[in-house]
């Protein structure tokens, strides 16, 4: 039998069907011997169901059992009657003037600190003969940054040593 | 909240079995009932008698449960939707009617006890169509409504339920006879 069909029978087992639904299914299970049995099946299941529940006993007494019950209303019932945080309440309205100065204050020091700062910046740095000098124009916001190689050339460290140790020693000593 | 510990006294036991048939873990059943019940206070307000006081918190105590169990499932990470009824059915949906009836004959006691066994082996999701359907007796709509599905999975998931249910029960009677 097919599935919608075997649907169709525990719905008309159930009560679920409408009056002309539920006499046309009624008609083909009084001539349908396997839509017969299933839904004498589903009908016997269901009455044996019916009202047979397992009354599971509670163990707790009356009191420990309304205790907790008890407990837990009353908590609720503080929680919500409370203010989410108590005391910022109370101290919003000093606090709030407060904070405003200081936002002021901060306010005031970034000021005075950006009038004073000058109008550009220059960084120079030497580090193993390599010179780099950076400047920053902030008003046009450009940096420009040079770089200078002050290692002296093999010509002019040969001039730098000395005569006598220029003619003794190999040129490939010198251009080391 | 006198009057509230009443209802509580009153109701607790119906409340707990609802929340333990549908975890079947005891301790769960406790905490979750116990929620429920928290939560019923909280929106006495909304409670304007278009039902009775235990059914509205039956209702509260199911929602907690359904919450609680999809937490799990998605915690094992596992999806509803993959679920082999589903997918073209499962070896029960196939399966030749039983006959005869396998509960036929049992005391009351036997059948309500197989019935809970069989029950704690279904998955959740079986498990709960059937609780919501047979000791609720909710309509399909309204299982659909408290699952978060449509009926047409209501309706597969009932049916698959149902046999595995059959065959659950003619296995336990096979092996009591036996």
């Amino acid at each position: 039998m097919k599935n919608d069909l075997q649907l169709k029978v525990q719905a008309w087992v159930d009560g679920e069907l409408s009056d002309g639904e539920a006499r046309r299914i009624g008609e083909w299970i009084a001539n349908d011997a396997e839509a017969s049995a299933l839904a004498a099946e589903l009908g016997c299941l269901k009455q044996s169901m019916s009202g047979n529940e397992v009354a599971a006993p509670l163990s707790e007494s009356r009191e420990f059992y309304w205790s907790k019950i008890e407990r837990q209303i009353q908590r609720e019932s503080t929680l919500a009657g409370k203010p989410s945080v108590p005391w910022l309440g109370r101290w919003r309205r000093y606090l709030a003037p407060a904070m405003g100065a200081v936002a002021l204050a901060c306010l005031v020091v970034v000021a005075i600190k950006q009038a004073g700062t000058p109008a550009f910046d220059e960084i120079s740095s030497t580090i193993d003969g390599m010179e780099a000098v950076t400047f920053h124009d902030q008003s046009s916001q450009m940096t420009v940054t040079w770089l200078q190689d002050n290692t002296p050339s093999p010509v002019e460290e040969k001039s730098i040593k000395s005569p006598v140790q220029s003619q003794d020693a190999p040129e490939s000593v010198i251009d080391m | 909240m006198a009057s509230f510990e009443e209802l509580v006294s009153r109701y607790r036991d119906k409340i707990f079995a609802r929340a333990f048939s549908m975890m079947r873990h005891e301790e769960e059943a406790l905490d979750l009932s116990q929620d429920a019940w928290v939560k019923g206070w909280q929106r006495l307000a909304q409670f304007h008698g278009e039902s009775s006081f235990i059914t509205w918190m039956t209702r509260i105590v199911i929602n907690l449960c359904l919450d609680q169990l999809r937490k799990q499932k998605r915690q094992r990470a596992e999806s509803i939707e993959a679920m082999d009824e589903e997918g073209g059915g499962g070896i029960e949906r196939r399966m030749p009617v039983i006959n005869p009836n396998p509960t036929q004959g049992l005391e009351r006691a036997e059948l309500r006890e197989r019935i809970d066994r069989a029950l704690a082996q279904l998955s959740y999701e079986h498990r709960t169509v059937l609780v919501l359907h047979e000791f609720e007796e909710l309509e399909y709509k309204e299982i659909a409504k408290q699952m978060k599905c449509s009926i047409g999975t209501v309706m597969s998931r009932l049916f698959y339920a149902r046999r595995r249910m059959e065959s659950l029960l003619a296995g336990l009677r096979r092996r009591n006879s036996e």
